[in-house]
């Protein structure tokens, strides 16, 4: 073992509870990492360096464990622990939890589905601390994990959290850091206004795998340090696909990824992205709002279509599938028919591939809903084979109450819970207070 | 003046593997200060004909990492902040040797353009594919880098030994990750180690997988590490030096494959004095 505390070390939390340190785990930027015992329950223990173990560090983090967070996405503090120095309790991240370096060094696989779900998850946990009034101050590749197989996250680090408009020391990494706190214009200070920044980034290296201003500028700068930064990333920020200035495009041969992953990446993201780095970088106010990148990455997950040559997935919006050829093998992709699930109050319409396995989530029968869940008991509907006719769909009804039904011939029918209905063009149903209707997004002539 | 700053020494050797008519490894090292900090690197070619240039890769991956290291130590400054540092070394570190490795190999490509038996290749940085394990030890920080296969052995006051950088996955089939890959900077693993929260280590190897894979296992590896550090304190470096041709071309001789190793450990202390470089 090896760090500041030995182990065996025993020490003690605010209120007077034993904690034991049992092992070293790792060493960050702030302070180091154990495996400690605590209510007969293994947990993390981070131990502050002398150095970052102010005062002011203290207060906050006594200010975060009498929030009493309880959001399953984070693992906020849970109490302080003293002795010679400060840190803090927090659960321990399970193991099939990975960090996004792993998936940035391309050591960790995953599919499309699972990244997008990832990121709406991530954007729903920030819009459930910006709710509480709470900025984060402090988004990073670092601070984030996901668990591949299904998309699921864990925010760490929440130790740089603070009510939103208190001063605090930490700004952030610098980034993912707004261009006016880079700057350091008058008046700026961490936010939940500069976090929608910082998730922007997030958000664009997990799915492009590249920093969004890091174009043929940076590549001129032969010496990378601190100035440079502070130059691509906030005195004169660029977007590396802005419409209106071409002087900080991606190289070819050196950013070959970005070109790729933004070919890839359907237009209502790039659309976002575009806003985010151009009007967004200068006017806080235009920034994306966290519902704004769940809506479209939502609607995202709805149509990932697998390629009926490579079986690859790819990624799409409604409007364009038509066009679109598959990322890997160049394919034209071959759409399949969706359902257009339609709430009741306010009427918002959603379009969900009906592709073998694709499930309606009871989330897509909500306008705003506070969460998205893909667990499978979350499911209204599954597309399942028929049992006894190879190649034949239908929906089958997951949820306790019957859906009706009205075929394209007029006739009706009743699907009880646990029953199919064959996927067939212009069926309307209703699910509940929703409506639906199957169709086709493309003539099958020209499918 | 009496100080307490450690004294690094250094060795190094290479075998060519007895099948193969260039050694496409290459090895470096800078000794800083006297002794008291230093920078080292390993670089494996990757050999096969989609990478006719490789011998020459590994040479500009060792002087580049050399390059980035000077420039790192350089940067140092006693009121920059310890998590900033870490920033440097995780983050513009990878990018600036990625950068400075390619720039060589573009000059380089200027200077020499495809040769005729280089006909149906494209003129890229990967005819100069190669993999690197770099380590620095400055002040109070160890620090590694590693693009590839390879390893960096660490032998702790202790006798223990670990390989932290190590990555089972490098070690399944020939397929390895490369300075000429695309985004080669986020696939460069780093090893930070800040004392006195770590103890820094009594000795520090770096070897390119020729020499690991000479051994049934990796724990006989690590042995042989661990040995060579037993054999420097009771015999001398002296000797090792002229013992480690020998057993690098041994080696070489069962994995069939180029073999470097480089390797410091911690000396008396010394007086700072000015930069040297002894080889």
């Amino acid at each position: 073992m090896t760090g500041m505390l030995a182990g065996g070390t025993r020490l003690t939390t605010s209120s007077g509870e034993e904690v034991n340190v049992t092992a070293f785990i790792g060493a960050g930027g702030q302070g180091e990492v154990y495996q400690v015992t605590y209510r007969n329950a293994i947990r993390a223990l981070k131990w502050y360096y002398p150095a970052s173990a102010t005062d002011e560090q203290q207060a906050i983090v006594q200010d975060l464990v009498a929030r009493r967070f309880g959001d399953d996405r984070f693992l906020w503090p849970l109490a302080l622990v003293a002795g010679d120095g400060f840190g803090y309790l927090m659960k321990l991240r399970p193991p099939n939890f990975e960090g996004l370096p792993a998936l940035f060094r391309r050591k960790v696989r995953i599919k499309s589905r699972e990244l997008v779900t990832a990121c709406i998850h991530l954007v729903e946990a920030y819009r459930a601390l910006h709710s509480q009034g709470i900025a984060y101050r402090d988004i990073s590749e670092g601070n984030v994990f996901f668990d591949p197989a299904t998309g699921d996250i864990l925010v760490c680090d929440n130790d740089n959290a603070v009510v939103d408009g208190r001063q605090a020391g930490i700004k952030g990494t610098t980034k993912f850091m707004a261009p006016e706190l880079i700057r350091e214009d008058p008046g700026a200070s961490p936010s939940t206004q500069t976090d929608l920044h910082s998730l922007a980034v997030l958000l664009f290296m997990m799915l492009m795998n590249h920093h969004p201003l890091l174009g043929a500028r940076e590549y001129r700068i032969r010496l990378f340090e601190e100035n440079a930064e502070a130059l691509l990333y906030g005195r004169e920020p660029v977007f590396v696909f802005d419409p209106a200035n071409d002087n900080n495009r991606p190289v070819p041969g050196y950013h070959d990824t970005v070109l790729a992953t933004w070919d890839a990446t359907p237009g209502s993201l790039r659309a976002l992205f575009t806003g985010a780095f151009t009007d967004g970088l200068s006017k806080p106010g235009l920034r994306i709002r966290e519902t704004q990148w769940r809506d479209a990455l939502s609607a995202v997950r709805d149509m990932i279509i697998s390629c009926q040559r490579c079986g690859r997935q790819n990624m799409t919006d409604p409007g364009e599938i038509s066009s679109r050829v598959c990322w890997s093998c160049g394919n034209p992709l071959t759409p399949p028919p969706v359902i257009q699930v339609t709430t009741a109050n306010p009427p918002l319409t959603r379009v969900i591939a009906l592709t073998p396995g694709a499930r309606v989530f009871l989330h897509h029968l909500t306008p705003d809903p506070p969460r998205h869940d893909f667990a499978a008991d979350a499911a209204a509907a599954i597309v399942a084979g028929h049992p006894r006719v190879p190649g034949r769909l239908g929906l089958k009804n997951l949820t306790a109450e019957a859906w009706s039904a009205r075929r394209p011939d007029g006739s009706t029918a009743e699907i009880p819970p646990g029953r199919s209905i064959e996927i067939v063009e212009g069926i309307r149903l209703h699910l509940g207070a929703a409506k639906a209707v199957i169709r086709r997004l493309v003539p099958p002539d020209k499918s | 003046m009496s100080t307490d700053i450690a004294r690094w020494q250094v060795l190094g050797g290479t075998a060519r593997a007895a099948r193969k008519s260039v050694n496409q490894d290459r090895h470096d090292w800078t000794v800083f200060a006297d002794g008291a900090d230093i920078a080292m690197a390993v670089a494996d070619g990757h050999g096969s004909a989609a990478y006719p240039r490789s011998d020459a890769g590994a040479q500009f991956a060792v002087d580049a990492f050399l390059y980035t290291a000077a420039e790192f130590r350089a940067a140092l400054e006693p009121d920059v902040p310890l998590a900033q540092v870490k920033v440097r070394a995780e983050e513009y570190f990878p990018r600036n040797l990625v950068h400075e490795w390619r720039e060589r190999v573009g000059t380089d490509l200027a200077k020499n353009p495809l040769r005729e038996a280089e006909q149906g290749l494209e003129a890229t940085p990967v005819l100069y594919g190669t993999t690197l394990i770099g380590a620095m030890i400055t002040g109070t920080l160890v620090l590694g880098w590693q693009i590839g296969d390879g390893d960096l052995c660490l032998v702790g006051a202790d006798g223990q030994v670990s390989a932290p950088l190590r990555n089972p996955a490098e070690t399944l089939g020939d397929e390895t990750d490369s300075l000429c890959s695309d985004g080669a900077q986020h696939l460069v693993r780093t090893y930070w180690a800040p004392s006195p929260a770590i103890d820094p280590p009594a000795l520090i190897a770096l070897s390119t997988d020729g020499l690991s894979k000479s051994f049934v296992s990796f724990e006989g590896y690590q042995e042989f590490v661990s040995g060579v550090y037993q054999r420097i304190i009771h015999d001398s470096a002296g000797k090792v030096s002229e013992d480690l041709q020998g057993w690098l071309e041994q080696a070489s001789s069962y994995s069939g494959d180029d073999t470097t190793l480089v390797a410091a450990w911690q000396g008396s202390p010394v007086n700072p004095g000015p930069e040297g470089r002894p080889r």
